[in-house]
C-alpha cells in the first residue's frame, strides 16, 4: 500500500512537477537523505516528504534528487529502494544506486617499546573515537626523536573494509597526521597525501582489513582521519586524534614488576591503566629504575618526551617505594631543569610512601616533591608485627589539605595496612580523578 | 701490579664460570664473621662456597607471612638470637631472601631486621662485599640495592664511598689486591667519584699523579654539568674531554683505564668505539672486559 501511495505520487510528480536540477548540494551518499550516515526509515521519511516537490525547497529534497534530472520521481524512488539500508559510496546527482562499501576504522593506545607491555594491546572504543579528550591519544614525533626503546611513536590503525578488497581513501583534517604500513617507518611504506588525501589505499582484492601506522610529526592539537571512497567525500568512518602535551609515570612498590595483565593487587598499575585508558600517555615502571638520584629509564622516558616531544608537563605517582622515587624523580627533573627545558610537573601521588634511597629503605617519605603543582598524599600508620613499621606520613601543602588522608581515619581504610593500602577503591578514585582535574592530556 | 691484578681476575672469572649455574652464593661465611670484626675482606673468594641456609630461609618466609603479632614476635626473638650468633651471615642469609622475594612484604623483611637490629654500614658492607663475584643476575642486583643504602645519594648529592675507600685501603695497606667486584660497583655507580676514591683507597702519592688523575675526571665531569644544565649541546663531546678519556684509557692503573668505559657506560655521548677496541685487549681482565661489553 505504502508503494502504491508512493507510486502514484511519483507519476504525478512526473506530469506537473518543475525541472530545476538538483542534488548537487547534496554532500551526503546517496539515499542518505538526512546524513546520519545510514540509509533507514528516517531517511524514507524525509524522501517521501519531498516527492514530487521542487529540489530547491530544501536539503533533504536536493539529496531525493539522486539522479539529478531536476525531479523527486520514480527513477529517485527506484534508487532509493535499492540503496535502502545499504551503502553507497556515490551521492547525488551522480547516484546510479550501486550498492558502496563499509568501512570501520579502529585506534589503539599507544605502543611501548617493541610491543605494547606493560600494557595490553588496547583498542579505543568506538564511541570514544571522536572524542577530544578520551579518544586515541598519540605522541609528538619529531625529526630526530630518537626513541630509546626504538621506533615507539606511531599510533595503530586498523582498517576493517567490506567487501573485501573495497576501494577506499583515507583523509586527513591536518598535514601533521602522516600514515604508514610499517611500524617502524620502513622507507617505500609512507602513504602519501595528496593535499589531505590519499589515493585508493594499498587493500589486497581479498583483504577485509588493514594495519596501518599513524604519525603526528609536529605540533600539539587534534586532527581526524576519515575514511572515505576515493573519488567522493562520504565518511565512512572517523578518528580524532589528539597529540600528547604530558607525560604520566606510575611507579610500583618494592618488588611489584609490571605484568600483563596487571596484578590488581598493584593498585598503582591499576591506576596506570586506568588512565592509559581514558587517553593518557602512561608509562608504568618498576620503582628500581629510578636510582637513589632520581636517574635511570625514567627519568630518560620524561626528559626524552620533553627535549624530543615537545611534551610540558609531567605528572609522576607511586606506592611505597615507588613514592620515594617520586620524589628522587621530581627532584632529578627540578635540578636539571636548564638542560632539559620548558616543563612543569602538573601532579605527583605519593600512596605510603616510603624513601627509596635503596632496596631495604624502610624510613617515611616526608618531603613535597620538588616544584610539583598539585600532590596527593596518602598513608597509613605502620606498626612492627604488622607491616614491618612500614609506612608513609603527613606530608607538607598536600591534598586533601594539608598533609594528606590518612586513610585509618576514614571507616573504609581504619585497619589498613601497609601491604593493601594502594589496592583500596576509594584511594585509586582519588587518584584517577585529581589526575583526570590536574593533568592536560 | 697489572699481571697480578690480571691473574687475580681471570681466577676470579674462571670461579664465576664454575658456579655459573648453581643456585649457591660466593661467600666465606666463616671468613666473614672475621671480616666483620677486622673490617677488612678476603678478595679472593674461592676459599668456601656458602649455599643458602635453608632454616634461615623458612625463618624469613614465616617471619614474611606472620599474620598475627604473637607469631612474629617469636620468630622474631629467633632473629635476634641469629644476630647474636652471626651478624654476618645473618645479613647474607637475609640478602639471598629477597633477592628470591615474590612480594613487597617478603622483599622488606631484608631491610626491616638490618634497621631494627641496628646493623651498621660497615656491618653490611663487609657482609655483602663477598658476596659481589656471584654471577647470579637477581642477587648482584640485590646485593646493589642494598648497598645503596649506605652510598647516601640523591640528585643533588653524589654517592658517599667513604666505606668502600676505608676498606680498600686497608686490604691495599696488607699487601691484598682491590676486591675487584666492589670497585666494579663503585665505577658503575658513579665513575667519577670511583675513580678519586681509588686514587686515594691506593694511597696515591705523588702530587703530580694525583693531579693527572683529578684534572681528567674534573674535565669529563665539567663538561657533563655544561651537558646536562644546557651550557653545550647533548651531543657535544668537548676536545678536552676526548683527550682526558684517551690518557686514562692508557694510565697505568688499571681502576683508572676502568673508568674510560665506565664513563662511557654512564654517559653513552661519550662512547668512543677506537679507545673502546683499544681497552678490549687491555692486560686487566677486568677493563677488557668492560670495554667489550659496552662495544657489543
Amino acid at each position: 500500500m505504502r508503494y502504491l501511495f508512493i507510486t502514484m505520487i511519483v507519476i504525478g510528480s512526473f506530469v506537473f512537477g518543475p525541472r530545476v536540477y538538483g542534488g548537487a548540494g547534496c554532500p551526503f551518499q546517496c539515499a542518505d537523505v538526512d546524513g546520519d550516515g545510514s540509509i533507514n526509515d528516517s531517511d524514507y521519511a524525509l524522501f517521501a516528504s519531498c516527492l514530487g516537490e521542487d529540489p530547491q525547497l530544501a536539503t533533504q529534497c536536493d539529496c531525493s534528487d539522486m539522479d539529478g534530472n531536476g525531479e523527486i520521481d520514480l527513477a529517485d524512488f527506484a534508487l532509493f529502494t535499492l540503496l535502502f539500508q545499504n551503502v553507497s559510496d556515490e551521492t547525488p546527482p551522480g547516484c546510479t544506486g550501486a550498492i558502496g562499501s563499509a568501512a570501520n576504522l579502529t585506534a589503539y593506545r599507544p605502543q611501548h617499546g617493541n610491543g605494547y607491555a606493560p600494557f595490553p594491546r588496547t583498542a579505543v572504543p568506538d564511541n570514544l573515537e571522536t572524542d577530544p579528550l578520551l579518544g586515541p591519544g598519540i605522541r609528538i614525533n619529531q625529526p630526530g626523536d630518537d626513541d630509546p626503546q626504538g621506533e615507539d611513536d606511531l599510533v595503530e590503525m586498523v582498517l576493517d573494509v567490506n567487501p573485501p578488497g573495497a576501494a577506499l581513501a583515507l583523509h586527513r583534517s591536518s598535514s601533521a597526521l602522516r600514515v604508514w604500513t610499517s611500524r617502524t617507518k620502513t622507507p617505500g611504506s609512507e602513504i602519501s597525501f595528496i593535499g589531505d588525501k590519499t589515493a585508493a589505499l594499498p587493500i589486497g582484492p581479498g583483504d577485509s582489513n588493514l594495519t596501518l601506522w599513524v604519525e603526528w610529526t609536529a605540533g600539539f592539537g587534534t586532527a581526524t582521519l576519515t575514511v572515505e571512497p576515493p573519488t567522493t567525500s562520504i565518511i565512512k568512518d572517523e578518528v580524532l586524534f589528539h597529540a600528547f602535551e604530558s607525560i604520566v609515570v606510575a611507579l610500583g612498590g618494592e618488588n611489584q614488576p609490571t605484568s600483563v595483565p596487571v596484578d590488581p593487587n598493584h593498585g598503582t598499575f591499576v591506576v596506570g591503566i586506568a588512565m592509559y585508558n581514558v587517553g593518557f600517555d602512561v608509562h608504568m615502571f618498576d620503582e628500581d629504575v629510578v636510582g637513589s638520584d632520581g636517574s635511570g629509564e625514567a627519568y630518560d622516558t620524561v626528559v626524552d618526551a620533553i627535549v624530543n616531544r615537545e611534551v610540558d608537563k609531567v605528572a609522576i605517582f607511586g606506592y611505597s617505594h615507588g613514592g620515594g622515587s617520586t620524589y628522587d624523580m621530581a627532584d632529578r627533573l627540578d635540578i636539571n631543569r636548564a638542560g632539559i627545558g620548558v616543563f612543569s610537573i602538573l601532579y605527583t601521588s605519593y600512596v605510603d610512601a616510603v624513601g627509596n634511597n635503596s632496596d631495604i629503605d624502610t624510613a617515611m617519605e616526608l618531603r613535597r616533591p620538588p616544584s610539583t603543582a598539585y600532590h596527593l598524599n596518602h598513608y597509613q600508620h605502620g606498626s612492627f608485627f604488622e607491616d614491618f613499621s612500614l609506612d608513609g606520613g603527613p606530608v607538607p601543602n598536600s591534598n586533601p589539605p594539608p598533609t594528606g588522608l590518612d586513610i585509618e581515619t576514614t571507616p573504609w581504610g581504619a585497619t589498613s595496612t601497609h601491604f593493601e593500602v594502594d589496592d583500596f577503591i576509594e584511594v585509586r578514585s582519588l587518584m584517577e580523578s585529581t589526575i583526570e582535574n590536574n593533568v592536560t592530556r | 701490579m697489572r699481571e697480578k691484578s690480571k691473574m687475580t681476575t681471570m681466577k676470579l672469572h674462571r670461579f664465576n664460570s664454575l658456579t655459573r649455574l648453581t643456585l649457591v652464593v660466593l661467600c666465606v661465611c666463616a671468613t666473614n664473621a672475621k671480616a666483620a670484626e677486622n673490617k677488612t675482606v678476603s678478595t679472593d673468594s674461592k676459599d668456601a662456597v656458602v649455599a643458602a641456609d635453608s632454616k634461615m630461609q623458612s625463618l624469613f618466609g614465616e617471619f614474611a607471612l606472620a599474620d598475627d603479632a604473637a607469631t612474629r614476635e617469636g620468630l622474631w626473638d629467633q632473629l635476634r638470637q641469629l644476630d647474636r650468633t652471626n651478624r654476618a651471615a645473618l645479613i647474607q642469609q637475609l640478602t639471598l631472601f629477597a633477592s628470591e622475594a615474590q612480594s613487597t612484604r617478603s622483599s622488606m623483611v631484608a631491610g626491616v631486621v638490618i634497621k631494627e637490629l641496628k646493623m651498621t654500614g660497615e656491618d653490611v658492607v663487609a657482609a655483602l662485599v663477598p658476596m659481589m663475584t656471584t654471577d647470579e643476575s637477581t642477587l648482584q642486583k640485590q646485593i646493589k640495592g642494598t648497598l645503596a643504602e649506605f652510598e647516601d645519594q640523591s640528585a643533588s648529592r653524589p654517592p658517599d664511598f667513604s666505606m668502600y675507600r676505608a676498606l680498600i685501603a686497608t686490604e691495599i695497606r696488607e699487601g691484598r689486591e682491590a676486591p675487584v667486584a666492589l670497585v666494579l660497583h663503585m665505577f658503575d655507580v658513579d665513575p667519577g667519584a670511583a675513580l678519586i676514591a681509588m686514587t686515594r683507597a691506593t694511597q696515591m702519592r705523588e702530587p703530580s699523579k694525583i693531579r693527572e688523575i683529578l684534572w681528567a675526571e674534573h674535565t669529563v665531569s665539567d663538561s657533563i654539568w655544561k651537558q646536562t644544565h644546557g651550557f653545550i649541546d647533548r651531543d657535544t663531546v668537548e676536545p678536552q674531554v676526548s683527550v682526558q678519556l684517551e690518557r686514562l684509557a692508557n694510565h697505568s692503573e688499571w681502576w683508572a683505564r676502568l673508568y674510560v668505559p665506565a664513563a662511557m657506560k654512564r654517559y653513552p655521548v661519550l662512547k668512543s668505539v677506537d679507545l673502546l677496541e683499544n681497552l678490549q685487549g687491555d692486560p686487566n681482565e677486568t677493563v677488557a672486559t668492560a670495554a667489550e661489553r659496552l662495544i657489543r
